[in-house]
């Protein structure tokens, strides 16, 4: 019999036909089901029972077996000794490589290709089956291989140090074998690929990309807008089939080798390996845009959501899986911040504004509890009598090093990292506080963000802050922004009854920038409507802004909810908002807005020499 | 007895290039397939092309209305869809066509209907209502 070198020494010239090892080529025929039929011309050996070569054996084999995919051999390093035609066919490779290559590398295209569905299990695979004791068989493998071919893979040692590997096509997976495959990898409501195999098919790709400095990975977020109020009023059964949809309206807009991933909730990944510039991704990506934010049909409702996209390549945008991936996001985080239903490539400024938000994030969560924000309270005045009727409530926050900042530097931020609502309880809790030490004539206005108008506590944090200071719900007024008719929750209705029930009022803060239509003000309860400065300091002049300011007043005087003007600066623009009908201003020209322990002197001042316009 | 009918009127833009017979030539394409598919599911309507927009009426079973209405959003021909009216309805308008062809046939026709379509879309409360109108008269006159 041959000794191991021997072998090797026969195996290397395949070519030539040299006589390979009969424990090999009876072993080829052991391993069920490749060894169901024995091989042809056997008896036409010369010496060898199993015929002159291994490739004339295999390949005979292979003839008998139609279903047979291949089969190779490998020593103890993986070395590939021997590899038949039709395997070599399966893999789209040359067969003259052979001798150079490792199992691995030979196998790649069942591994990493765009058609195959294979990840990492057929490494282990093998390496768990050479270095298992020699009696023991290793449990065939079920590889996914294009869409709807499977096969299946069987390993065999034979002799001490070569292992045959045997693939054999399967139609469909078999009974009680599961598919694995799918529950590992696949996402379950939409058979994308989940995120597990994204990062897998993500990192092959990269690797490659490092052989072949030529190639290009795109990688392309998409998230959904809106997709959270499907949910919440239709239910999740009905966001689960527009996911579906959603999943499947990616895919055509996709090609055939492009891996789409559902990485959780409403967002979703694309893997683009080959040839695309930044032309092709832009068209891919408006491509797919267009594609969501078609209507859709669930149920007999008609449904629309939005999409954003943001998009990162490798090598530029990062060289690693974890970079690359960031850089998706933030381009994804851009977009959405930048209007939704957009789509952006990854600019390195995201990266620094990432960062900017980062600080902002931890300064914002460190603020309430160092007591870094403050009130400052703006009186609000009758026009007819100059009295002082109440005060606003404006928040500032003392950064330590940044200075003073206004609500429209990090509100909105804020608001996005779910601090909007323990900030906006903080002011609503000191603004009542605050003004039970002014005179009871007077109201406290306080403003509330949509976001916490929205939530449905919000009803209970006005009681706690009432009932806590012993202000009458009377005398506080919440400023709403127009943003809340644009949205229609039950919570806001809710919250609005809740205040009426607590003889709270409401008004709307400057109003009059077009956002919405008077129509929509008119069915809101209000008590008071806030004029928008912007048609105040231009008014003295403007026919315009005198036509849209006198049309409010009148609509306030017929509907009985008072007007209020902002940003009165001079004697003139008093006169004239006075003129108009306006009820009562705010503004400069009366004061500023001032801390809470400069609110007795500036009352006193506005009460003993009330300028008059 | 037939099962709860359903329907379903959308209004989207063609946003291929093509124009004269070459579009006409879609046009057929389009109608052949789509009649080809609701034959078999029971869908009727009709479909108008003009000057660049599609109006479209589906009426059939719910979820075959469904099926059929998510794979004509995919079709890359037109974009810009609005869905101007959906509903269970008590009866089909179209029981006769599987998908009827509502074309101008004149210069004159072209310039009555887009100015209808115009119209029917510029008043918003009633659009769907005046669009089915629309089709429907459509239908019979080029019957």
């Amino acid at each position: 019999m041959s000794t191991s070198a021997e072998v090797l020494a026969a195996v290397e010239p395949l070519e030539g036909l040299q006589p390979f090892p009969e424990t090999l080529t009876s072993a080829a025929t052991r391993v069920a089901p490749l060894a169901v039929v024995p091989p042809p011309n056997s008896a036409s050996a010369s010496g060898s029972l199993f015929g002159p070569s291994p490739a004339s054996t295999f390949s005979a084999i292979e003839r008998a077996r139609p279903d047979l995919a291949g089969c190779l051999v490998f020593d103890e390093t993986f070395r590939v000794l021997y590899l038949s035609p039709s395997l070599s066919r399966v893999l789209e490779i040359g067969s003259s490589t052979r001798n150079e290559r490792d199992v691995f590398e030979v196998l790649t295209p069942l591994m990493d290709d765009g058609e195959t569905h294979t990840a990492t299990p057929l490494r282990l695979w093998i390496e768990a089956a050479v270095g298992a004791p020699q009696d023991e068989q290793t449990p065939p493998l079920l590889l996914h291989f294009e869409p709807n071919r499977s096969l299946e893979a069987k390993i065999h040692q034979v002799g001490e140090a070569y292992w045959l590997l045997g693939l054999e096509e399967l139609s469909a997976p078999r009974e009680g074998q599961g598919d694995m495959f799918a529950v590992l990898y696949q996402d379950r409501l939409t058979g994308a690929a989940n995120r597990a195999l994204f990062e897998h098919k993500l990192d092959l790709a990269l690797q490659r990309l490092n052989a072949d400095p030529e190639g290009s990975v795109t990688v392309l977020f998409l998230d959904l807008d809106r997709f959270k109020a499907v949910n919440d009023t239709l239910g999740h059964a009905v966001g689960d089939s527009l996911l579906a949809l959603v999943s499947e309206r990616l895919r055509t807009g996709l090609r055939e080798s492009d891996i789409l991933a559902r990485l959780g909730g409403d967002e979703f990944a694309v893997l683009l390996r080959d040839g695309v510039d930044e032309q092709r991704i832009s068209e891919i990506a408006t491509r797919l845009i267009d594609l969501v934010c078609r209507p859709y049909l669930v149920n007999g409702q008609v449904i629309n959501v939005g999409a954003s996209i943001g998009a990162a390549r490798a090598p530029e945008d990062g060289r690693t899986r974890d970079q690359l991936l960031r850089s998706a996001d933030l381009a994804l985080y851009h977009s959405k911040s930048a209007g939704r239903g957009v789509f952006h490539f990854f600019a390195p400024p995201m990266e620094a504004k990432a960062q900017e938000r980062r600080a902002l994030e931890l300064d914002l969560r460190k603020a309430l509890v160092l007591r870094q924000f403050e009130l400052h309270y703006q009186p609000q005045i009758d026009v007819e009598n100059s009295t002082v009727t109440g005060l606003e409530a404006l928040l500032r926050w003392r950064h330590p090093t940044r200075g003073i900042l206004l609500p429209a530097e990090f509100l909105g931020f804020a608001e996005e990292i779910g601090l909007a609502v323990p900030i906006g309880n903080w002011v609503l809790k000191t603004a009542c506080k605050d003004a039970m030490a002014v005179p009871a004539s007077m109201t406290m206005a306080v403003n509330v963000s949509p976001g916490q108008f929205e939530s449905a506590d919000f009803s209970i944090a006005v009681a706690g802050a009432l009932k806590n200071t012993g202000l009458p719900g009377c005398r506080l007024e919440i400023e709403v922004t127009e943003a809340i008719l644009l949205r229609d929750g039950t919570n806001i209705r809710a919250n609005l009854e809740a205040l009426r029930g607590m003889d709270v009022r409401v008004a709307m803060d400057s109003f009059g920038t077009g956002l919405t239509s008077l129509s929509q003000v008119v069915n809101f309860p209000l008590n008071k409507i806030k004029i928008h400065r912007s048609l105040i300091g231009s008014t003295v002049n403007d026919p315009k802004s005198r036509a849209v300011l006198r049309a409010i007043s009148a609509l306030g005087e017929s509907l009985g909810i008072a007007t209020l003007a902002e940003g009165v600066e001079s004697p003139e623009q008093l006169a004239h908002v006075r003129s108009q009908g306006c009820h009562s201003v705010q503004g400069f020209y009366y004061s500023q807005a001032v801390p809470a322990r400069e609110i007795p002197a500036v009352l006193t001042a506005l009460t003993v020499s009330t300028p008059r316009g | 007895m037939e099962q709860t009918l359903f329907r379903i009127l959308y209004f989207s833009r063609n946003c291929t290039e093509e124009i004269g017979d070459q579009q006409s030539g879609s046009l057929n394409q389009i109608l052949s397939a789509s009649r080809s598919n609701n034959k078999n599911v029971g869908v009727t309507g009709a479909l108008m092309f003009n000057a660049g927009y599609f109006a479209q009426v589906l009426e059939g079973p719910k979820r075959e209305i469904e099926k059929t209405f998510e794979r004509i959003q995919r079709d890359p021909r037109h974009t810009d869809v609005v869905v101007l009216e959906c509903s269970d309805i008590a009866s089909r308008d179209f029981p006769e066509w599987s998908m009827a062809r509502v074309e101008p046939q004149s210069e004159k026709e072209l310039h009555v209907t887009g100015h209808a379509l115009q119209s029917a879309l510029e008043d918003s409360d009633n659009a769907g209502q005046d669009v089915l109108d629309l089709l429907r008269s459509l239908v019979v006159q080029n019957d």
